[in-house]
C-alpha cells in the first residue's frame, strides 16, 4: 500500500521535543512508537509516559505503575482521530508529583487502520456493485407484493396453463410428436423470456443510470449485465416452475440435465451480447426502445415457443436455422424434456451465437461508451 | 501527569493545511484541458432528427466551450478551491477530475480513490431503504462488504439517523440524504474527495460537522480535497489554494487569499456597474 511508504508529517519529525522511530504517521489498530527527544539534560531522569484521547489514557504510572528509565512508549491507537501524547520529566531522585513536573504534551493525527483495507480491488469492485445492484432490483421487484418471490414461480405456470389450454384444445399445434406439451410449453416461454428480459431490461438500462453515470466512475458495461444476471436470477425461479411440472407429468430427468449450466451459459452469453449491443444503441436513438418490442414480439412468434417446428412448412425450415433462439430452446428441451444428448454440431451453433453476439455487442459498446455521457 | 481533554473551539475558524512544497507528490494533473460540448448533436433524440439533420449538413456546427486550455497540478494533503460564477464550468471541471466526463483536449492524470459528493443522491435509489442504500452506495464508491459491515454503525452514527434506517429514502428530506451521502463518502480515507456544493443542504450544524470531519482528513495528510463552493466564505476557510475559473477560462490560479480578493473584486465590478 502507498500509505505503507509515508513519513511522518514534517512538523512532527522536526518535532523539538518528540521522536518517532517507526518513521510513519500513526495509524488505528497498528503500534505506534513515540519517545522523547534524547537531551543530556534528561540524564539520571526518570519519566511518565503516556497517551490520551481525551477520553481514554493510558501512562507508565497509571494503575500503579511506576516511572520509566527509557521515555519510549508504543501503543496501538483504538480508533482513528486526534490523540495527545505526553511525557512528564522526573528529575533525579525526584518524585512523581502531577503540580512541579516539566511536562511535554503534543497532538498527533491517527488514521483510519481500516482504511487500508476499505478498498475492493478493480476486479472485485465491479462484481460487488453487480451484487448490490441485481440485490436491488430483486428488493424492488418484489417489495409490496404479498406473494413475493413466489410470483417468479407462480406467473411462467400460470402462463403455461393459459397456453396449454389455448393451444390444445382449441388450436391443434402440431402436439402429437411432443412428448409432454405442457412442458413443452414452459421450457420454450422461460427460456425465451430469459432473453427477451435481457435484452428489453438491459436496453434502457444506460439511460436509466444517467444520475449515476454523471457523478461517479464506474465501468459502464455493468448495468447492461445486471439486466442479464437479474433475468438470470428469475429463470432460477421460473425452473422451480419447470420442476413442479416434471413432477405433475411424472417425467423423470435424465442425466442430459447436467447440461443445464451449459446451455443456461450459452444463453447468458448470447443475451449479454445483445443487452449490450442495445444499450449503447438506445443511448443516442430512444427509437431503438420502441422498436424491439416489434421484434421480440415478431421474434416470439417466429421461436417454436407454443407450436411444434414440424408444422411448419417445408421452406420455413432453412429459414429457422437461422434463428438462435430456435437452437437455444430446442438445446434445453434436448436436455429437459427428451433426454437427448444434443450434438456437437448444435452445440458449436449455440457457442458460435454467443460467441458472435458477444462480441459484436462489446465492439458496439465499446466503441460508443465514452460518448454516452454527452447523451444521456 | 497532564490529560488534555480538548474543546471543539475549531469551527468558523481558519483550517486551512499549508500549501505543500515541491516535493510531495501530485495526485492531480490537469493539462490544458478542455472541454467541447456539441450543442447540435445533443438535441438529437430520434433517428428522424439525426437525417434531418445530415440532410441539412449543420450536424456538427454548433460547439460550445466550456473549459479551455485549464492547468493546475494539486498535491497530496491539499485543499484546493475551484470558484466562479454560474456556468463557468467549475462542475465540469470537478466531473473530468471524477472521471465521468473526458475531456476533448489536453490530459488530466488522477492517482488514487476518489470519493465524489457530487451531487446529492448520487448512487442512491429513493425506494429503498437508508440501510440498503448505505451497502448499495458503498459498494458504487467501491467499498468492500466486510468495511461497510463493520463501519455501518460509524456512518449512521455520523448522520445522526438511527433511527430512521428502515424508512425508504423517498420520505427522507434533502437534508437527511445529504448527510447519508457525506457520511459514506467520508467514513474512510479517499485519496481525493471532490465536495460539490453538498454542505450547503445540511442544517447548519451538520455543516459544521461536515466541515471538521473535513479538516480531519485534510489534517491525516493523506486526503487531497477538492472543493467548490459558492460561499466564499468556505473556500476561504478551508483552501490553501485557488484556481478561478470564469467562462470556461482560467482567470487566476494562487494562493487563497490573492485569488479571493481577486474574485471579491469582480463582484464590486459589477456593482459599480449597476
Amino acid at each position: 500500500m502507498e500509505s505503507d511508504q509515508l513519513a511522518v508529517p514534517k512538523d512532527m519529525a522536526e518535532d523539538p521535543h518528540f521522536v518517532f522511530p517507526n518513521g510513519k504517521p500513526a495509524c488505528s489498530e497498528e503500534p505506534f512508537t513515540f519517545g522523547l527527544r534524547p537531551d543530556p539534560r534528561f540524564d539520571g531522569c526518570s519519566f511518565n509516559i503516556g497517551w490520551s484521547d481525551g477520553v481514554k489514557f493510558d501512562s507508565s504510572v497509571k494503575d500503579g505503575g511506576s516511572p520509566v528509565k527509557d521515555p519510549t512508549m508504543t501503543f496501538v491507537p483504538p480508533h482513528s482521530g486526534t490523540f495527545s501524547i505526553f511525557v512528564d520529566v522526573i528529575p533525579e531522585g525526584g518524585q512523581y508529583d502531577p503540580d512541579h513536573m516539566e511536562t511535554y504534551v503534543r497532538d498527533i493525527p491517527v488514521a483510519d487502520g481500516a482504511a487500508k483495507h476499505a478498498w475492493n480491488p478493480p476486479a472485485k469492485r465491479d462484481i460487488e456493485i453487480l451484487k448490490q445492484l441485481v440485490g436491488k432490483d430483486f428488493k424492488l421487484k418484489y417489495r409490496r407484493s404479498v406473494l413475493g418471490v413466489l410470483w417468479s414461480v407462480l406467473n411462467p405456470l400460470l402462463m403455461m396453463i393459459v397456453m396449454a389450454a389455448v393451444f390444445s384444445s382449441f388450436i391443434k399445434a402440431g402436439a402429437e410428436d411432443i412428448k409432454c406439451f405442457p412442458l413443452y410449453l414452459i421450457i420454450g416461454n422461460t427460456v425465451f423470456q430469459l432473453m427477451s428480459d435481457s435484452t428489453s431490461q438491459g436496453m434502457g438500462s444506460i439511460i436509466s443510470a444517467a444520475p449515476l453515470l454523471k457523478k461517479v466512475k464506474i465501468n459502464r458495461y455493468v448495468f447492461p449485465i445486471q439486466k442479464v444476471l437479474f433475468a438470470a436470477v428469475n429463470f432460477f425461479f421460473s425452473m422451480i416452475a419447470v420442476v413442479i411440472v416434471m413432477v405433475w407429468f411424472q417425467i423423470a430427468p435424465t442425466p442430459t440435465v447436467l447440461l443445464f449450466p451449459l446451455a443456461l451459459l450459452y444463453l447468458m452469453v448470447f443475451s449479454a451480447g445483445l443487452a449490450l449491443a442495445l444499450s449503447a444503441m438506445s443511448v443516442f436513438f430512444r427509437d431503438v426502445m420502441h422498436l424491439w418490442g416489434v421484434v421480440i414480439t415478431a421474434w416470439t412468434y417466429l421461436t417454436p415457443l407454443f407450436y411444434s417446428v414440424s408444422i411448419l412448412p417445408d421452406w420455413m425450415h432453412p429459414i429457422m436455422k437461422f434463428n438462435p433462439m430456435y437452437h437455444y430452446v430446442t438445446y434445453f428441451r434436448d436436455i429437459i424434456l427428451n433426454g437427448v444428448w444434443p450434438s456437437l454440431n448444435s452445440n458449436l451453433i449455440c457457442l458460435g451465437c454467443a460467441l458472435v453476439s458477444l462480441g459484436l455487442g462489446w465492439l458496439i459498446f465499446h466503441k460508443n461508451e465514452h460518448k454516452f455521457i454527452l447523451y444521456i | 501527569m497532564a490529560i488534555v481533554v480538548k474543546q471543539d473551539d475549531r469551527v468558523g475558524e481558519m483550517m486551512r493545511p499549508d500549501i505543500p512544497s515541491d516535493d510531495v507528490p501530485v495526485v492531480v494533473d490537469a493539462k490544458d484541458v478542455s472541454m467541447i460540448f456539441n450543442i447540435a448533436s445533443e438535441q438529437l433524440g430520434s433517428l428522424k432528427e439525426y437525417f434531418i439533420h445530415i440532410m441539412r449538413h449543420d450536424l456538427l456546427f454548433k460547439e460550445f466551450k466550456a473549459l479551455d486550455g485549464i492547468s493546475f497540478q494539486v498535491r497530496k494533503g491539499e485543499a484546493f478551491g475551484l470558484v466562479g460564477t454560474n456556468g463557468s464550468g467549475k462542475s465540469t471541471m470537478l466531473k473530468i477530475i471524477a472521471g465521468v466526463l473526458e475531456p476533448s483536449a489536453g490530459t488530466c492524470d488522477v492517482r488514487g480513490t476518489i470519493a465524489p459528493l457530487i451531487e446529492l443522491g448520487a448512487g442512491f435509489d429513493m425506494e429503498l431503504t437508508a440501510q440498503e442504500n448505505i451497502y448499495l452506495n458503498g459498494a458504487l464508491l467501491g467499498y468492500s462488504e466486510d468495511f461497510i459491515d463493520s463501519h455501518f454503525d460509524a456512518i449512521v452514527e455520523f448522520a445522526e439517523l438511527e433511527d430512521f434506517m428502515e424508512m425508504p429514502l423517498k420520505n427522507y428530506s434533502s437534508g437527511m440524504v445529504a448527510r447519508i451521502a457525506f457520511a459514506i463518502a467520508t467514513i474512510t480515507e479517499p485519496d481525493i474527495l471532490i465536495v460539490d456544493e453538498t454542505l450547503s443542504v445540511g442544517d447548519f450544524l451538520f455543516q459544521q460537522k461536515c466541515e471538521r470531519r473535513i479538516k480531519d482528513l485534510v489534517d491525516s495528510n493523506n486526503v487531497t480535497v477538492l472543493l467548490v463552493s459558492h460561499s466564499i466564505e468556505l473556500v476561504e476557510r478551508m483552501c490553501d489554494r485557488v484556481c478561478w475559473i470564469e467562462k470556461g477560462k482560467e482567470r487566476m490560479l494562487g494562493p487563497t487569499d490573492e485569488v479571493c480578493a481577486a474574485y471579491k473584486q469582480l463582484g464590486k465590478e459589477q456593482d459599480g456597474k449597476h
